[in-house]
């Protein structure tokens, strides 16, 4: 039987699921190569995209464990079967999203002293190095994570809630980047965020986040 | 014929590697971008003389297939690209064959410039090949194994949960 050509090879690989792929690494040298070139993964994730292929559902329970179950947005779907994630944070020490994009998840342990970006198909994760901020209360961080379309970059915000009268300098707030492998400091904002439970929320490559008009 | 001003040309004769002629309308034709390619040509040249177009990479028995899709693709050329009937016309067209066909087919697509039956075929081998083992791609795609046994137990723990 004739070889395939290598472009025929990349198209028929690019549209197997991230599982499959794994695998498949092993089946010559330049089938690993192919699959783990930048090139080769930009194709496999836009074809995944654009055909709502690969769906996957991402719920924390009771903010003890993390769970993923696949979603199918073509036929009627009657059950989810959700399985356990192995997450890097810590085992059984609760945790909870900050947030995803583009398959990678941000997840926070519950006391907001540990990050990670994690994607639960591929099993790779970051830790993000520990903030240098000074925070009086852990619980008073909200986190926000985002997605930089410009550099391709994924970002995490860390904004750390300043106590009294509400001015630029009560808020200091850092922001991570994946690309760099760094943070650095940025203004804080004026307002008395809500903090405790409450993210920021990425909509249309902005992150929003819910403030009090009243000062803490 | 068509009025001397104007040329359009109605059929096209393209040829298999082994020599087989097949006669082929313009509209069935022009399912390939390639093929319509050249009937362009000719009309931009004003020829009307019926053309032979030879395609050397395809045989004829993958070539009666190629054909087969484009004359059922032609029908449906003014529906859009989500008419059931026509998925599972594509689906039951492609069950038929083994993967040695598979490939053949997906190739002169390739050649052909036939985008949506690569897309297909693609789609379609992707499908039946996901939940294989690496042992069974081998065979397949007749590829030969250059890992050395630890090479490749290293890979397997690297990933050992997409194993499972």
């Amino acid at each position: 039987m004739a070889a395939l050509p290598t472009n025929i090879i990349v198209e028929i690989l690019s549209k197997l699921p991230v599982k499959s792929l794994l695998r498949f690494q092993c089946i010559c040298k330049s089938w690993q190569s192919l699959i783990k070139s930048p090139y080769f993964i930009k194709i496999q994730f836009n074809q995944t995209l654009t055909s709502h292929s690969n769906l996957h559902l991402l719920a924390s329970v009771e903010h003890s464990s993390l769970h993923c179950s696949e979603l199918d947005l073509c036929h009627d779907q009657v059950s989810f079967s959700f399985s356990a994630l192995h997450h890097p944070l810590k085992p059984r020490q609760p945790i909870t999203i900050v947030g995803s994009y583009n398959g990678v998840v941000c997840i926070s342990n519950i006391s907001k002293s540990d990050v990670c970006l994690y994607n639960p198909l591929t099993k790779s994760h970051r830790k993000l190095p520990a903030s240098k901020m000074s925070i009086p209360n852990i619980n008073m961080t909200v986190f926000g994570f985002g997605y930089d379309r410009n550099n391709d970059d994924y970002k995490v915000l860390r904004i750390v809630q300043g106590l009294g009268k509400i001015d630029d300098s009560k808020n200091k707030a850092e922001v991570f980047s994946l690309q760099s492998n760094s943070r650095k400091s940025i203004q804080g904002i004026p307002y008395s965020l809500y903090y405790g439970y409450y993210v920021g929320v990425l909509v249309n490559e902005a992150l929003h986040c819910g403030y009090s008009r009243i000062e803490f | 014929m068509a009025s001397s001003s104007s040329s359009s040309l109605s059929r096209v004769v393209v040829k298999s590697s082994d020599n087989n002629l097949f006669v082929v309308n313009k509209k069935v034709a022009s399912q390939s971008q390639l093929l319509k390619q050249c009937i362009d040509n000719m009309e931009e040249k004003g020829t009307n003389d019926v053309i032979l177009i030879p395609l050397s990479n395809v045989t004829s028995n993958i070539l009666t297939l190629v054909l087969e899709y484009c004359e059922k693709h032609a029908d449906f050329a003014d529906d859009d690209n989500n008419n059931q009937e026509l998925k599972q016309w594509d689906h039951e067209f492609l069950k038929k064959f083994d993967y040695a066909t598979l490939n053949s087919l997906t190739m002169a697509a390739d050649y052909m410039v036939t985008k949506s039956l690569l897309n297909l075929c693609c789609q379609f081998i992707a499908d039946s090949i996901k939940d294989l083992t690496v042992q069974q791609i081998r065979q397949i795609f007749d590829i030969k194994n250059d890992f050395t046994p630890q090479e490749e137990a290293d890979i397997k723990n690297e990933n050992a949960w997409a194993f499972r």
